[in-house]
């Protein structure tokens, strides 16, 4: 008997015995057994008779059982670049599982599948699943995961890997095989396991899927043994698949809850400051209750589409910080930041933008959980009341308790001090109109222009942003007004998030009908453009238009700040920098990935015409880009 | 007098202190050392830096702040940057353009800012934009999960599909991702009413030159009407109450027989509710115009 006859019968016995979860022992099987029976591929092998037929094909394996799991948890996408370590699994997906939920996306690097799952499942709210090499594949994806590690979002990722030395081929599977696959990422991935047999598999794959979206969110990883994804596995043997259950969001403790209502109807100048606060369709509604119940002025800073950029209360371009007497921050990655400026010249100081009493409410789940090694966790921020909760979650009995607190005189302060932020909202959307229209008609193309002739081209249609902000002014100009039309940004800033994560989104978007919209940087692209074919490849609609300034640009003015400081060639300081000479021709390189491409655009009257042409190309269901020279920021 | 006398000194004072500048070199030496990297190519400023053209500030204090900045700004030194240089750069700041007097791509955007009450209603789910004795409306995206709440015959009127439209019956729920994303839900109650007898001496308000009709049963009529700038409709008479679902964004100026004006504005999927018994005739007054009518038997 082969090893994989004995396995096969061990998982029938064992199903008979102890039904329905059979431990299928990958690891316990005699090696020497299987060492002097497993058919090595060889001249004399493939000389000799025929080896029994039964040892050489399975009508059902270890891997189909995995997907059994995978379609449990609701995966709708898996996004890999093949890997021989995930072999079993790959082709599980595709066969057994006819392809559909999950269904394969072709990725071209694993950066692109892991940032595509992080766009995704901040637009829909749940994970997708990434194949990845445990070795070469899981090193390729380690800084998206990275970016959806800081930004609490929730990646499902399966890494093949060959842990049994005595099983692996000769030559790559060597090199593609270690001891500890998730070790590399442990420091920023919230869970991972590796388990040692299917039933372990369906509970480590369930319990994987529950760590991922319980607040704060965060990728999560398994590592599946490429011979347990082999595995042939008896007809009839039943190996359950445990029950889901996410836990619902954990809500502020009453009392907090009830003080910090006592400070903020008490303000006479509450800010709202909120980061990545968003997690359901219901948060903006949530947000815009309270503060239209306090009347209170709210800075977007927009981790996530948190607050319509249209309310009269929305005082993201106002300067309300530093009135404020109580400032309740949701969700923020960096609160100190919010009440601090600092000062990046050869001394670095710092000073506090407050002032003097002001009362600081910290709602966030980044208190429930966070890692040493890596510092995403920002400078300590010397709240007054740190409320170690989901903040959407507990805005609902925030809302209660303010409105409880609430007077008839505090209600018309409220409503003198609403009118008050309303006329200043509608002043800085003024002046943004007005800024705006400064070197409109310059070449090359201002990032206001930019943005404007976009939204004058997608404003009547169900769109979203869901990449770059065109230097800030898509936020300044367009009007966001539903939950789902902006996801914010990489969270670790770690460059080559913005295309990926644009098709990912846009892969969300795609059966709701929307128009996926994406402000593309040069430099983000260059990271790793073959995302352009996965678009193409698997029709999603996406309308890129490029903020092409030629440069690493927010690297080239540290180079610049250095230059500075050290007065010894400030007019050197593009060196290492500029993506020039040549230029990148962006639609060359989009037109032979296969997607439909316009530009180079220098001309800003040539811009709205083709951004027209682009989107009716998007509205047929294809990905299109327009590439656009811009002014560096 | 004497305020024009302090304002002329000012500015001779202000002119006698800026050396003359060569505009030309000045916009070399802007991109040369760098100053386009935050400022941008026109010093119009942008997310790193503050727009510094055409009016800089005084030139005596545009020389301070690049030599001793007060925030993240680089400092530029004798050393790399001669007082010379920076007259040049000063002189090119100045001589950039003013922006134009009006952009229509900025101020022809109609969506105002809105005031608190209008903004807890339309634009965040849960509530619906109107709720009265014939219809309950709602404006519905894929992305809510939960909502409407249709409870009887409905007409779903796509937002992002103009012209679209789908009836449904009994609570059913249209498929919004079909209907491109977003519509407008129309949930009919029972309150069904007899037309009005048309005595205005003007015609019915439907059909009318140019609509199409887009479907008909024996709860409703809906219609699919473009509004041409410069051509009013016909003076007609509403004998039925209707609800107007806009696709463009527009004003509608609305004359009654006896002279008296209204306009009212609207943008992509303004919903409104309008009574029966009216005569007047409309005009587009700005931006362009459409709309899916409902007409309610």
């Amino acid at each position: 008997m082969n090893r994989r006859g004995f396995l096969k019968r061990t998982a029938a016995a064992s199903a008979a015995l102890a039904a329905p979860a059979v431990p299928v022992d990958a690891q316990s099987a005699s090696q020497r057994t299987a060492a002097s029976t497993t058919p090595i591929m060889s001249a004399v092998a493939e000389n000799a008779n025929p080896p029994d037929a039964d040892g050489l094909t399975a009508d059902r394996t270890g891997s189909d059982f995995m997907v059994d799991v995978l379609k449990s948890l609701g995966l709708d996408y898996i996004c890999a670049n093949p890997g021989s370590s995930f072999r079993g699994l790959h082709e599980s997906v595709i066969n057994y599982g006819s392809n559909s939920q999950p269904e394969l996306i072709t990725c071209c690097h694993e950066e692109s599948s892991v940032a595509m799952g992080h766009g995704y499942a901040k637009v829909e709210g749940k994970p997708i699943g990434v194949f990845a090499h445990g070795t070469v594949g899981l090193q390729h994806a380690a800084m998206a995961i990275y970016n959806a590690w800081c930004d609490r979002v929730p990646v499902y990722i399966m890494l093949g890997n060959q842990l049994d030395a005595t099983m692996r081929r000769p030559g790559a599977e060597w090199a593609h095989s270690v001891q500890d696959a998730a070790a590399m990422v442990r420091d920023y991935t919230k869970w991972d396991d590796t388990p040692m047999s299917l039933p372990h598999f369906a509970e480590s794959a369930v319990r994987a899927y529950k760590i991922a979206l319980t607040p704060p969110m965060a990728p999560v990883v398994l590592v599946v043994n490429s011979e347990m994804q082999e595995h042939a596995l008896a007809g009839d043997a039943k190996i359950a698949i445990p029950k889901l259950a996410v836990p619902s969001a954990p809500q502020g403790d009453s009392g907090a809850v009830a003080e910090a209502a006592r400070l903020l109807v008490a303000a006479e100048h509450p800010v709202i400051v909120a980061d990545r606060f968003a997690r359901t369709p219901a948060a903006m509604k949530h947000l815009v209750e309270l503060a239209e119940t306090l009347q209170a002025a709210v800075i977007d800073q927009g981790g996530r589409m948190n607050f319509p950029t249209r309310h009269p209360l929305n005082q993201s371009q106002a300067r309300a910080i530093a009135d404020a007497d109580v400032i309740l921050g949701l969700e923020l990655s960096d609160f100190w930041g919010v009440v601090n400026s600092y000062r990046d010249q050869l001394n670095r100081t710092t000073r506090s933008v407050t002032r003097p009493g002001t009362k600081l409410i910290s709602i966030t789940s980044g208190d429930l959980y966070v890692k040493s090694n890596y510092q995403d966790f920002q400078r300590y921020a010397e709240v007054d009341l740190a409320i170690a909760a989901d903040a959407e979650a507990t805005l609902p009995p925030l809302i209660e308790a303010v409105k409880r607190q609430m007077t008839g005189d505090r209600k018309r302060v409220f409503e003198s001090r609403g009118a008050k932020l309303a006329e200043a909202g509608s002043a800085a959307f003024d002046r943004s109109r007005l800024e705006a229209s400064y070197a409109w008609d310059a070449s090359p193309v201002s990032t206001a222009r930019l943005s404007a002739e976009m939204w004058a081209q997608i404003k009547n249609e169900d769109w979203a942003l869901v990449n770059g902000t065109g230097g800030g002014w898509a936020r300044r100009l367009w009007n966001f007004d539903k939950p789902y039309q902006w996801i914010g940004g990489s969270g670790g800033a770690g460059v080559g998030y913005g295309a990926p994560a644009a098709v990912g989104a846009a892969l969300a978007h795609k059966k709701h009908g929307r128009l996926a919209v994406n402000i593309q940087n040069d430099g983000d692209l260059m990271y790793a453009p073959g995302v352009l074919w996965t678009a193409a490849h698997h029709r999603i609609p996406l309308l890129s238009v490029m903020h092409n300034n030629r440069a690493y640009h927010q690297e080239l003015m540290h180079v610049q700040k250095m230059c500075n400081r050290h007065s010894r060639g400030v007019d050197r300081g593009r060196i290492g920098s500029e993506l020039v000479d040549p230029p990148i021709d962006y639609a060359k390189v989009a037109q032979g990935l296969g997607v439909y491409a316009e530009g180079p655009i220098i001309d800003p009257k040539d811009l709205g015409p083709a951004i027209a042409r682009a989107v009716a190309i998007v509205k047929r269901g294809e990905p299109a880009l327009v590439d656009v020279v811009c002014q560096p920021r | 007098m004497r305020y024009l006398l302090i304002l002329a000194a000012a500015v001779l004072l202000q002119t006698s202190a800026t050396p003359a500048g060569d505009a030309d070199n000045g916009k070399t030496l802007f991109v040369k050392v760098g100053c386009y990297q935050c400022h941008n190519y026109e010093g119009h400023g942008g997310a790193a830096g503050a727009r510094i053209a055409p009016n800089p500030p005084p030139f005596r204090g545009f020389v301070s702040y690049v030599r001793s900045p007060k925030g993240d700004m680089p400092p530029y030194r004798e050393k790399t940057l001669s007082e010379q240089d920076l007259a040049d750069i000063y002189a090119y700041l100045r001589s950039r353009p003013r922006p134009p007097a009006a952009v229509p791509l900025l101020t022809s955007d109609p969506v105002p800012v809105r005031n608190p009450a209008a903004a807890s209603s339309a634009d965040v789910s849960g509530k619906p934009l109107i709720d009265n004795e014939r219809v309950t409306v709602w404006d519905v995206t894929a992305a809510d999960p939960n909502g409407p709440r249709v409870e009887g015959d409905s007409v779903w009127v796509s937002v992002s599909r103009p012209g679209e439209v789908v009836v449904k019956s009994k609570g059913a729920r249209a498929d919004i991702a079909a209907l491109g994303g977003r519509a407008i839900a129309i949930d009919l109650k029972n309150a069904s009413k007899p037309p009005l007898e048309n005595k205005s001496g003007y015609p019915n308000a439907f059909p009318r030159p140019g609509v199409r009709k887009v479907l008909e049963n024996e709860r409703i009529i809906v219609w699919d009407y473009s509004w041409t700038p410069n051509q009013p409709t016909p003076m007609h008479f509403h004998d039925k109450d209707v609800v107007v679902v806009y696709l463009a964004d527009g004003a509608l100026k609305s004359t009654t027989p006896d002279g008296q004006s209204t306009t009212n504005e609207f943008s992509v999927g303004t919903t409104r509710f309008n009574l029966r018994d009216r005569v007047h005739t409309e005009v587009l007054a700005k931006g362009s115009g459409r709309a899916v009518i409902t007409e309610l038997k």
